[in-house]
């Protein structure tokens, strides 16, 4: 048990509060922000190797027994996601810090939104409380409203009112799923929920909260048929941030997915009759849906973004197997893909930086002028699209033999398909922004910016980190599933020994 | 009383979702502040609803039961709620006052202008 789980939420607040008193300066707030985005990454480290080390890390607020006060809890799960996160967004700031928009867009509340999102985001990943996942879901919304509204443009305010009334909507099903949960269990942490869950025995109550929560994170993680407020949206973020939209926040709704599912309803009857062949279908719908989008669109953020929809499908497809190996390749997908896919908005807003445009029409012969950049979108894309050597390949590899081993040969099926799709939109992009004849938009930049290909180039090395040490980290992957799927650590790490009996002799009780 | 208030959830529900459809900016503001009331009116519901309970203060010399106390957390919770339903709303005012100042429009879906016809 330690504070120190607390340091990731705190670190970056403090900041944001630094930051609006540093308003006037744009290189005092650079210093702050920067420094706490390069700290979090050695923070984020040590932590997923204290958890690795000595087990689940949890912090009660005022030493309140669990189930009654506030409770963060840091779990496998939570911390692998806490490093992505943390990555993602040293990687994005680097790529803001290194003048990717102008200044005085970036001066005006940049630096403080940026770092209070972060700070949601990683409250979201340790918090054990679906009242708190509620508040923090709130803080993660509010400045991405802003950010995507502010100093943003002409055009940009109806875009940013739709994504944010599309939120609300989604957030107040939210508070009403958190409601309904305490109404039906009598609990909000989700510890204690999976106890009442399991000692009520009433599994349609179960099933009416797990479809509401379903349908929640659903809606934020932009699965189909929920994902319309998305492609509109997200292209429109700063220059930069892009990347930690859409690498971290739409994972934030698989995240919860991933640790409502196996930790609340794992009982036969409720999952097998209802939530498997519901999140499968979702799932195959998103991964085939997000793909067809994708192939139509002509700028590259549209085509990425319809893209994480797509990739969005193979996570909600991992949870679907529900077996340990499935999970397993599913928390491997994730940490692939957010790399990945936050390396391939760089790599759009390094061509908007110093071309002028992302559009496919406007812009063409990138592989002369920018070859490093080139070399980048290809290993990014044939990741992407699961060529063996690179990070992709092994998530979809032990995602395909677990399903084809648990008979789900009709959504293994779907998913090679959209493989086949995804590799055909990102040879769109390279045919017309890097291979043909050279075009510049007329109101192109005069002087490129090589900082920002610097920061692109440092995120899709951390994915061919990934690939090399595939081994290890599916180990991690591997031991994150079994600690998913053994709820009983979760369940005694946040409620201690009478927790864990009640759950035992619940489990014991429901068995014929 | 609690089918009063179930009543009372569904027509706000209703009348929120139904708002929230309108073309005009305005409505659909005051449609997501129906809603809001809705959720909140669900979580006193779901907190039941005995109207001899007490307020959950604690009194060491009354020796009552602790089931003579009202629930606390549904209202703390519809505080937080309410709180951070002032703080959504009031962003949401200041976006729709700036695009009416933007575009001169107070609808939520884009009108052709004249020189994108041309």
């Amino acid at each position: 048990m330690t504070n120190l789980i607390l340091t990731p939420i705190l670190l970056p607040m403090a900041g944001a509060v630094a930051c609006l008193f540093l308003r006037g300066s744009l290189g005092a707030q650079r210093t702050v922000a920067g420094a706490i985005a390069t700290a979090m990454v050695p923070l984020a480290l040590y932590l997923l190797s204290l958890v690795w080390r000595d087990g689940i890390q949890v912090v009660r607020a005022s030493m309140w027994p669990g189930g009654y006060g506030i409770v963060f809890a840091l779990d496998l799960l939570g911390a692998v996601m806490l490093c992505l996160a943390a990555v993602t967004f040293a990687a994005s700031w680097w790529f803001v810090a290194a003048g990717a928009m102008p200044r005085a867009q970036e001066k005006a509340l940049v630096h403080p939104l940026f770092l209070l999102l972060g700070a949601g985001v990683n409250w979201a990943f340790t918090t054990g409380d679906l009242f708190n996942l509620f508040v923090s879901f709130e803080i993660i919304l509010l400045s991405s409203y802003v950010l995507l509204a502010h100093e943003n443009g002409r055009g940009q305010t109806r875009e940013g009112l739709k994504f944010m009334l599309l939120n609300m909507i989604a957030s107040i099903f939210f508070l009403a799923s958190a409601g309904l949960a305490y109404g039906m269990f009598g609990a909000l942490n989700m510890a204690d929920l999976a106890v009442r869950i399991a000692q009520a025995g009433q599994p349609a109550a179960a099933t009416v909260l797990g479809t509401m929560l379903f349908l929640t994170f659903g809606a934020k993680a932009a699965v189909f048929p929920l994902f319309f407020w998305m492609p509109d949206a997200y292209p429109k973020a700063p220059r930069g941030i892009v990347a930690y939209f859409s690498g971290i926040l739409t994972k934030v709704g698989v995240y919860c997915l991933y640790r409502m599912f196996p930790l609340m309803f794992p009982a036969a009857e409720t999952f097998a009759g209802w939530f498997q062949p519901l999140i499968l279908a979702v799932g195959a719908g998103t991964m085939l849906v997000g793909v067809l989008c994708a192939l139509s669109q002509m700028t590259m953020k549209r085509i990425l973004s319809f893209h994480i929809i797509s990739q969005i499908g193979y996570m909600i497809f991992a949870l679907g197997i529900f077996t340990k190996l499935g999970l397993a390749a599913g928390i491997f997908f994730i940490i692939h893909q957010i790399i990945v896919k936050a390396s391939m908005f760089l790599v759009a807003d390094a061509v908007e930086v110093n071309e002028g445009s992302q559009e496919l029409s406007k812009i063409g012969g990138l592989v002369a002028v920018y070859p490093g950049l080139a070399v980048i979108f290809l290993f990014a894309s044939l990741s992407l699209a699961g060529i063996p050597p690179l990070s992709g390949f092994y998530g979809k590899y032990a995602l395909v033999v677990e399903g084809l081993v648990r008979g789900h040969t009709f959504y293994v099926v779907v998913s090679l398909v959209t493989s086949i799709l995804t590799l055909m939109s990102m040879m769109k992009i390279w045919r017309y922004a890097f291979w043909r004849d050279r075009i510049r938009p007329a109101n192109a930049p005069v002087h490129g910016n090589r900082g920002v290909i610097v920061a692109t180039g440092a995120l899709v090395a951390v994915s061919i980190v990934v690939a090399v040490f595939s081994g290890p980290i599916m180990r991690l992957s591997t031991a994150t599933a079994e600690q998913m799927i053994d709820r009983e650590q979760y369940v005694f790490a946040v409620l201690g020994d009478r927790g864990l009996a009640a759950l035992r002799a619940a489990e014991e009780a429901s068995k014929p | 009383m609690e089918l009063l208030i179930t009543l009372f959830v569904f027509v706000l529900y209703f009348g929120g979702f139904y708002l929230m459809m309108r073309r005009h900016v305005f409505e659909v503001l005051l449609g997501t502040l129906l809603l809001t009331h809705a959720t909140s009116m669900l979580l006193i519901a779901m907190g039941g609803w005995k109207p001899e309970e007490r307020p959950p203060i604690l009194v060491p010399s009354a020796e009552l039961p602790l089931s003579a106390y009202a629930d606390p957390v549904p209202q703390a919770l519809i505080l937080t709620a309410i709180v951070i339903g002032f703080g959504v709303t009031a962003y949401l005012v200041v976006l729709i006052m700036r695009g009416n100042e933007e575009m001169n429009d107070m609808e939520m879906t884009e009108r052709p202008r004249e020189e994108d016809e041309a």
